[in-house]
């Protein structure tokens, strides 16, 4: 089927450096909108499109250059590198700075975001060479974005039901519960919180908005239904790499709140 | 009090006591009248009751799990006088009843000495008197006295 549609598929119209930079009206009208009405937000706007630009650029001959190169461990790296600055934004983002964070995020992404690419690229979509750059970089790149706004949520739902559920669990250990029989509904709803929104948008996706890597493979000259295709493998991809990471910073975080004898740490403890 | 009714609150002590579901019904009225509460309440909603009525829920969840020892920690601080004596009252008749080991952490030296066989005085972290309720608690009157005497370590420094 997908043979009969060719006339589906157009050259991409080339953007010039002209194009850009009259993009920069519109950066002009966030701006402007911001003054009007004294938001505050006029100057970061400015500085967050000079870093739009600088950043982009930036990866954009990064992943020339790795794409040229074509070697293994150069995609390695850049995945790496990926994965640690996400785990650090992840933490961040948190309130309660608890030791130990930082590496259960990590491992939480770097297995649940690394399985889901693995199973992808070698299962679903049959990347070659395995480590196809081409591919790899903006596959992982969809995935650890969710995965990482999944392991903020699930550690700051965690650390606050924790906290306001700290009676309840303490409870359940004097009646002689084992950490994790005490803290099955904080983690219940942990996991909750930080599912629900891949979940929305598995339903509304398509009606509501349709999502940017199927938008940029359409203006790209790509087949749409060949977009979707693309696109429906992404959002499976995204719900099995957010129920992964989630799970393991949950499970790898719960432990945090309890001593070695299955006590209740004390709190900022 | 977890979420849900009196006898819920129970149940969550009956699962993880392993009581046979045959069994709940009938041991959780028993415990309730052990606890000085009326079986009634059982269906009633954990945040309609009183607090000295929670207090006795949490008593009856507690027992619940075929405790040897209880340790309860300030029972009777959120009750007025009379329904902290009715309480301890109560929690005297089960260490006769069930014959359990119950201690009971409090800042009340009347109660202490009312209800205690054997009493514990701890200051700062560190037992300062042990033994007999009564010879411990003699010389004791008013609350500030809790402290008692002088640290021997304290005074001979």
């Amino acid at each position: 089927m997908m043979q009969t549609l060719d006339v589906l598929e157009q050259p991409i119209l080339d953007l010039t450096w002209i194009d850009l930079t009259v993009a920069l009206g519109l950066v002009l009208i966030s701006i402007g909108v911001s003054r009007w009405h004294r938001t505050g937000l006029a100057r970061s706007f400015a500085v967050g499109a000079l870093r739009t630009v600088l950043q982009l650029t930036l990866v954009g001959y990064l992943l020339v250059y790795i794409f040229a190169i074509d070697r293994w461990y150069l995609v390695a790296a850049a995945l790496l590198l990926m994965l640690a600055v996400a785990s650090k934004a992840a933490v961040d983002r948190q309130d309660s700075k608890t030791p130990g964070l930082f590496g259960i995020t990590g491992v939480a992404l770097l297995l649940g975001s690394g399985l889901t690419l693995i199973y992808v690229s070698v299962m679903v979509v049959h990347v070659d060479p395995w480590y196809n750059p081409r591919y790899l970089i903006p596959l992982f790149g969809m995935i650890l974005g969710n995965a990482m706004n999944a392991a903020a949520l699930a550690a700051d739902r965690l650390a606050g039901e924790m906290e306001t559920r700290r009676p309840e669990v303490e409870a359940y250990l004097a009646l002689g519960a084992n950490s994790v029989r005490a803290a099955r509904e904080p983690v219940r709803r942990a996991l909750r919180a930080s599912m629900i929104p891949t979940v929305n948008t598995l339903m509304v996706v398509g009606i509501v908005s349709l999502p940017g890597m199927m938008t940029g493979q359409i203006i790209a000259g790509s087949n749409p239904l060949l977009a979707v295709q693309y696109q429906i493998v992404v959002m499976f991809m995204l719900g099995s790499a957010v129920a992964l990471t989630a799970v393991i910073v949950v499970l790898g975080y719960r432990r945090t709140f309890f001593t070695a004898a299955e006590q209740l740490r004390p709190k900022g403890g | 009090m977890f979420p849900g009714t009196v006898s819920d609150n129970l149940a969550v002590a009956a699962e993880l006591a392993g009581v046979q579901d045959g069994q709940f019904d009938q041991l959780a009225s028993e415990l309730m009248l052990l606890a000085e509460l009326e079986p009634s309440l059982l269906d009633r909603p954990g945040d309609e009751l009183s607090v000295g009525q929670k207090q006795r829920v949490n008593l009856a969840r507690a027992l619940m799990t075929s405790p040897e020892v209880l340790l309860l920690d300030e029972p009777t601080s959120a009750l007025d006088p009379e329904m902290s004596r009715a309480l301890m009252k109560t929690i005297g008749g089960l260490s006769e009843v069930r014959r359990l080991t119950i201690i009971v952490a409090t800042h009340r030296v009347s109660e202490a000495r009312k209800y205690a066989h054997h009493t514990v005085v701890i200051r700062e972290g560190r037992v300062v008197h042990s033994g007999d309720a009564e010879e411990v608690l003699g010389e004791l009157s008013d609350p500030e006295d809790l402290s008692g005497p002088p640290d021997p370590d304290e005074a001979s420094r």
